[in-house]
């Protein structure tokens, strides 16, 4: 079996890493619309408790190959020049980024709905897990609705 | 066929319970998913209170009668939160 890329950064994405991926496109001149979405770790109440970071933590070798499987339908379902999945593994503070997808294709339509498809699927079917972690450092397990 | 070890490994709060990530457990032959977990459930009263998938070498089964005889790696998966 071909080495599957892993889409695990460890800590948060930084904005410079995702200016610099649409950057690489400049020279992809057949693509006339991208789309990215970003998943940002959100300051929530609970209990009068805010929620101050999430600890990411994943079964990193099903996931990587549940990423590309996704990825492989996702390019047959959407007629796409390219796609990137990065996500976030252990601490990510409120307001930094954990989830960055980002497709590319020679017009706009498709990539809003592919995008909303991978987010979804992700969400659903990735064993990726986070840790809510409270300012009085207590935590609960979050679970994706 | 002799009894043999394979690796279990459990996510999320079920590593909490567990007190650990993964673990090594001598199975017999003839072993279904079913059996593995009433084992696991002996082992760790506060697994029968929670929600889980099971992956047997990355893949989720989807019923628990699978043998395990040519399982390498199980996987105890709670809820997905991803995002």
């Amino acid at each position: 079996m071909k080495k599957i890329k892993s889409v695990f950064v460890n800590g948060p994405i930084p904005p410079e890493f995702i200016a610099n991926s649409i950057a690489k496109h400049q020279s992809k001149t057949a693509i006339g619309a991208h789309n990215i979405f970003l998943g940002q770790i959100r300051a929530d109440q609970q209990n009068n408790k805010e929620v101050k970071a999430i600890n990411y933590t994943a079964y990193e070798d099903m996931a990587n190959e549940v990423m590309y499987t996704i990825r492989e339908e996702t390019f047959e379902k959407f007629d796409l020049s390219c796609m990137h999945i990065y996500h976030s593994l252990g601490t990510v503070y409120q307001g930094e980024i954990c989830l960055f997808v980002f497709v590319s294709a020679p017009h706009r339509k498709v990539t809003f709905e592919a995008i909303e498809y991978l987010v979804e699927r992700i969400k659903k079917e990735a064993p990726i897990y986070g840790k809510e972690i409270f300012s009085d450092e207590s935590h609960q397990w979050k679970v994706n609705t | 066929m002799p009894s043999r070890t394979i690796k279990i490994l459990y996510f999320g709060p079920l590593a909490e319970i567990t007190g650990k990530s993964d673990e090594h457990l001598e199975i017999k032959p003839g072993q279904t998913v079913k059996d593995l977990l009433d084992h696991l459930s002996n082992s760790y009263n506060a697994l029968q209170d929670q929600s889980f998938k099971v992956a047997v070498d990355k893949s989720i089964v989807s019923e628990t009668n699978q043998s395990i005889d040519e399982a390498a790696e199980i996987a105890l998966l709670p809820p997905f939160s991803g995002g």
